[in-house]
């Protein structure tokens, strides 16, 4: 199986207007390596993590900021992957969304039960500013496009609230400390930014099937 | 913008962000909260990816070994609740397993050591316990058996695990003295942990199932060797 990706990438990169990566032809490549690991391929597992390793890894690390604890959390992940593969569902989303889930809760998991304070980390950076830029987010396909659009769309406060919990796994509490406000107050300001998110969120997705 | 069952579905959003907890979550409030993991997830695709250390993918497979090999011990446990040494032989299988994978306990997640110490108890003094996990020559991941020695007793207790020969074949289990004696036959792989009585074995023995025509070898020696492990003291 691992000699099946391979010839998937090396056929994309023959093609003249190879579509981005997170791409149809890549999301059907990977469905198909899970829907082999869910037959117990453990072949395919190997190519799985040949294929999409590097990227959660680099999600692990960015979430954890710690090598050890993105190492646990990639290894967990991948054991998740090989006992639950079956429970992919082609039409609930990516298949690389499904793992990024596996491999950001499993971050989180770590962080919290290895238990850190919210002093230390830092905050407006790398992935608040890659994903404020549509342009930087055009390689993962149409969702991050309409992700990325949508958040640009969010009031600054509740976008930074969103990316905080995504990428620190800031809870309301922690939130609340870090911006000095109740925690009543961090729940309007999420719960308003997320329903404006929802309704955008919706519109991209009517607006990508009329075209 | 706002419409009915608002707060439920936000609520699933903020659990899918992690700002609220999961605990006690109902099956339909858990579909919601993974509509949103996933719609979050793009937020992934803007990381650079990094590459794991090499060695980190041999982790991985260690550990689906670990697990799945304690899962198959606790439903063997439950099965066997009340077995004359059964928990001698869980001990001993248990410490295998972590000897056989090579794996330094400290790598293990701390759920999956706790659930290890709890097999292992506390062994016997002085007695000699032998273990070998009989795994397939081309995929250590499979493994056929697992043999347990009590030395002083002279027993040796064999646990199949779910391999079963193709249709119209057999597996025979063979045991080889360390050294490369003539393999001697303990007879065909039985379907539930069987002991056996009056066997001497040690340290480096060699236990192997091979592939049979019905009924077990016609030669009595084996014809293809297809699993094999060696024998480690269990702790």
């Amino acid at each position: 199986m691992a000699r099946f990706w391979e010839a998937t990438i090396a056929d994309g990169r023959q093609d003249a207007d190879r579509p981005a990566p997170g791409s149809d032809r890549d999301a059907a490549a990977l469905a198909a390596l899970l829907s082999a690991v869910a037959d117990g391929d453990e072949r395919s597992l190997a190519a799985l993590y040949d294929a999409a390793g590097a990227k959660l890894f680099g999600i692990a690390l960015r979430i954890t900021r710690e090598r050890s604890l993105a190492e646990d959390a990639l290894q967990e992940a991948f054991v998740h992957v090989w006992q639950n593969a079956d429970r992919y569902e082609r039409g609930r989303g990516s298949p690389m969304a499904w793992l990024t889930v596996i491999v950001r809760n499993r971050s989180i998991d770590l962080l919290r039960r290895r238990g850190r304070g919210v002093q230390g980390r830092s905050v407006g950076d790398d992935a608040l500013e890659a994903m404020a830029d549509p342009v930087a987010a055009t390689d993962g396909g149409v969702e991050v496009l309409a992700l990325a659009r949508c958040l640009e769309r969010m009031e600054e406060r509740g976008q930074e609230l969103v990316l905080l919990a995504y990428f620190e796994g800031w809870t309301r509490e922690e939130l609340a400390q870090r911006f000095e406000a109740p925690v009543n107050t961090i729940k309007t300001w999420l719960r308003r930014g997320l329903l404006g998110l929802r309704a955008c969120l919706e519109e991209e997705a009517d607006g990508s099937r009329r075209r | 913008m706002a419409r009915a069952g608002d707060e439920r579905d936000l609520d699933a959003a903020e659990r899918a962000l992690g700002t609220l907890s999961r605990d006690g979550e109902s099956d339909a409030d858990s579909a919601m909260r993974e509509r949103w993991e996933m719609r979050f997830a793009a937020l992934g695709a803007v990381i650079p990816p990094v590459a794991p250390p090499p060695g980190l993918y041999r982790g991985i497979q260690d550990r689906i070994a670990l697990e799945g090999a304690i899962a198959d011990l606790e439903a063997e446990r439950r099965k066997r609740r009340g077995w004359r040494n059964g928990a001698l032989m869980m001990t001993a299988i248990a410490a295998s397993l972590v000897l056989a994978i090579a794996l330094p306990r400290e790598m293990l997640p701390a759920e999956m050591r706790t659930q290890l110490d709890a097999l292992l108890g506390t062994p016997a003094p002085n007695d000699l316990q032998l273990v070998a996990t009989v795994t397939h020559d081309d995929n250590p991941l499979i493994a056929g058996m697992i043999v347990h020695v009590d030395v002083a007793a002279g027993t040796a207790t064999i646990v199949p695990t779910r391999v079963t020969a193709p249709e119209g074949r057999a597996y025979e289990v063979w045991h080889i003295a360390e050294g490369g004696s003539m393999p001697r036959s303990l007879g065909l792989l039985p379907e539930s942990p069987v002991t056996m009585q009056s066997i001497s074995a040690g340290p480096g023995d060699i236990f192997t199932i091979s592939e049979e025509p019905p009924g077990g070898s016609p030669d009595g020696s084996p014809t293809t060797l297809l699993f094999r492990g060696t024998m480690v003291a269990a702790r």
